[in-house]
């Protein structure tokens, strides 16, 4: 599903735009409102490292034809990229996790290419966004054991 | 309250962290599944876990299942997070031991209303525990096969061992060893009856140092959700102390009834054998003091008075001792016996007396009652004669009365003596006591000792209500007869 930046008319018709990779909602825009942008930043920032390790896990196992870890790993990501309203990477993480599942035979290293594009391009907005939130705390470390 | 976020995806741990804080929970988070197990092993650590399904190490349904096989009678409330959504899923995971399933996206309002249900039920289990572990009975449960897998404060103190000395081991563990097999059959017996309780029995339980314990055992079967039976529940209660005061209590009631009776043989034998002399000191000093009046001096005569007088109060004396011992030995059958009878016989002895004193005796309907007829009368007899006795310068009057008080009587004798202080109510039924001397009014002290006797023989008790000049009332009670309430017209 691609991320539609435009307004419903009367008619129901929706006014075609390009589509953008990334905009705040949901959670994250709640949290914004609700003044938590320090958070929010930190929360981008947690996502993009972890994202990046990911993206890494997974472009090795489309290489080696690992589907169960390419099924996993497209799993765990799409948890997270719902939290953060990338919904155009969740939607790309669910189809590689199923046709990974099912064991279809897929050009994964394409569908993974495919999926770093748009992450990159999420990435940007993300950035682009996070510059333009006031600083006003050091980012909050994360304590898991 | 604590509770243990566990994701291996640090945006979600973040943002769960953040999310629950602010609503007041304290937040522990763990990365992988073995960081999420040794949070919750520790026995401090955290009673709510929001676990990710996939996580390295050990993924959420295996950190389920080890809990629920680990906790060591803690309980862990398990809500299992993930992007899982099928039903087949949801099975796998609530079979795995989990109390709740989410899924992911998660909805913050939901996943805060479903750790509120959690912590409910951990407040309630808590309480519980608190429960159960504080109650002053010594507490344990056991699995069907009499492993103990719960034990409470008080019956690690009964026993004197550690609780984790107690877990594990099987409950005969701690029977004394000629009661080992008995426990273990009726162990097994419990856990294979139709009915959940037990009738209560009793043990010698061994206690650490040694020592018998004697306890009396309740046991009730826990059954699960299904209705199976998955073990028992025993309380026990240490009745060593119980026991060893009721043994002492029964030789003394044995010691006490072996002397009162010999007290009482001692009594009649005495005054039975001391009759015979004493008559034939009264009988010769009477005929000392016939043949040899104004023969002797004077101070010869009133000597002789005085021996005539003693010898004879020693013989009323003795009368009535032997009439009191006899009260308990020679008794005769208890049969239903009509009051009003019992009455007309008084009332015949007494005449002379109430002749004498130009007293009205009078009655109500009377009842039958089941008795000594012999007894009744002396009682009655007693009474009345007292209530003629003391009395004041006004016409005796005596009125008996009876009502009914359950499954008994209340037999009432009121007069208008010369009362009774209430400092000597108690007093007055004791053998010997009297309130006034012989001068004032003749007698041994041993009349009312003997009613209180009767009445109690019969299973009764007897007491007195009084005004110091203003007259008494004696009441008695004595049980129905086996006929019912037997009440007879005057």
């Amino acid at each position: 599903m691609d991320e539609i930046d435009g307004d419903a008319t009367e008619n129901g018709d929706t006014c075609r735009k390009p589509p953008v990779p990334w905009r705040l909602s949901g959670a994250l825009a709640d949290l914004e409102r609700a003044g938590e942008s320090e958070f929010v930043r930190n929360l981008i920032d947690a996502f993009l490292r972890d994202t990046a390790t990911r993206m890494e896990t997974m472009r090795k196992a489309a290489a080696s034809m690992d589907l169960d870890a390419l099924a996993a790993c497209s799993h765990a990501l799409k948890g997270s990229m719902l939290l953060m309203s990338a919904h155009r990477l969740a939607e790309l993480c669910g189809d590689i996790q199923q046709h990974a599942a099912n064991r279809e035979h897929r050009d994964y290293l394409a569908m993974v290419d495919q999926f770093d594009v748009v992450l990159r391009e999420t990435r940007e907005a993300m950035i682009s966004h996070v510059d333009g939130l006031p600083r006003h705390h050091p980012p909050t470390p994360d304590h898991s054991r | 309250m604590r509770l243990l976020i566990a994701d291996d995806d640090t945006v979600y741990r973040m943002f769960l962290g953040r999310e629950l804080s602010k609503l007041g929970y304290e937040v522990v988070t763990a990365c992988d599944g073995a960081a999420a197990l040794a949070v919750l092993e520790d026995i401090a650590g955290p009673s709510l876990a929001i676990l990710d399904w996939s996580m390295p190490e050990a993924d959420g349904i295996e950190v389920c299942r080890r809990v629920r096989t680990n906790s060591g009678g803690r309980y862990i409330y398990l809500l299992l997070l993930t992007a899982r959504d099928t039903p087949a899923d949801l099975i796998a995971g609530m079979g795995a031991g989990a109390d709740d399933y989410l899924t992911k996206p998660v909805n913050m309002t939901e996943l805060h209303l479903r750790v509120r249900a959690g912590c409910r039920i951990l407040e309630f289990e808590e309480r519980s525990r608190q429960l159960f572990d504080d109650a002053p009975i010594a507490y344990h449960e056991a699995n069907t096969s009499g492993v103990i897998v719960r034990v409470n404060h008080a019956e690690c103190r009964l026993l004197g061992y550690g609780a984790d000395e107690i877990l594990g081991r099987q409950v005969w563990d701690f029977v004394a060893p000629a009661q080992v097999e008995k426990r273990r059959a009726g162990f097994r017996a419990a856990v294979e009856a139709p009915n959940q309780r037990m009738e209560d029995t009793e043990w010698e339980m061994r206690g650490r140092n040694g020592d018998t314990l004697l306890v009396r055992l309740q046991q009730n079967q826990v059954r699960d959700s299904l209705g199976a039976v998955a073990g028992l529940r025993c309380t026990m209660l240490d009745i060593t102390e119980l026991r060893r005061q009721e043994e002492l209590l029964k030789r003394q009631a044995a010691d006490l009834a072996r002397s009162n009776a010999e007290l009482e043989q001692f009594a009649y034998v005495a005054s039975h054998d001391l009759q015979e002399p004493l008559r034939m000191v009264a009988s010769f000093t009477q005929l000392l003091a016939k043949r040899y009046a104004g023969r002797l001096d004077a101070k010869a005569d009133e000597y002789i008075g005085y021996t005539v007088g003693g010898a004879k109060r020693m013989q009323q004396l003795i009368g009535d001792l032997l009439a009191l011992s006899r009260v308990g030995t020679n008794g005769g059958e208890f049969r239903d016996v009509p009051l009003s009878k019992v009455m007309s016989d008084v009332l015949l002895n007494l005449g002379p007396a109430v002749q004498e004193s130009g007293a009205a005796v009078v009655h109500d309907s009377l009842p039958t009652v089941l008795a000594d007829r012999g007894q009744m009368t002396q009682l009655l007899q007693n009474l009345i004669g007292n209530a003629i006795k003391f009395r004041n310068a006004q016409l005796p009057q005596v009125h008996i009365s009876a009502e009914e008080a359950g499954d008994k009587w209340i037999v009432s004798v009121r007069d208008n003596g010369i009362g009774i202080a209430p400092e000597h109510a108690e007093r007055v039924f004791q053998i010997f006591q009297r309130l006034h001397t012989r001068d004032q009014y003749p007698g041994t002290g041993i009349g009312l000792a003997v009613c209180r006797k009767i009445v109690e023989r019969h299973g009764g008790k007897i007491w007195l209500d009084s005004t110091p000049g203003g007259g008494t009332t004696f009441h008695f009670t004595l049980h129905k007869c086996a006929s019912g309430t037997g009440k007879s017209l005057r």
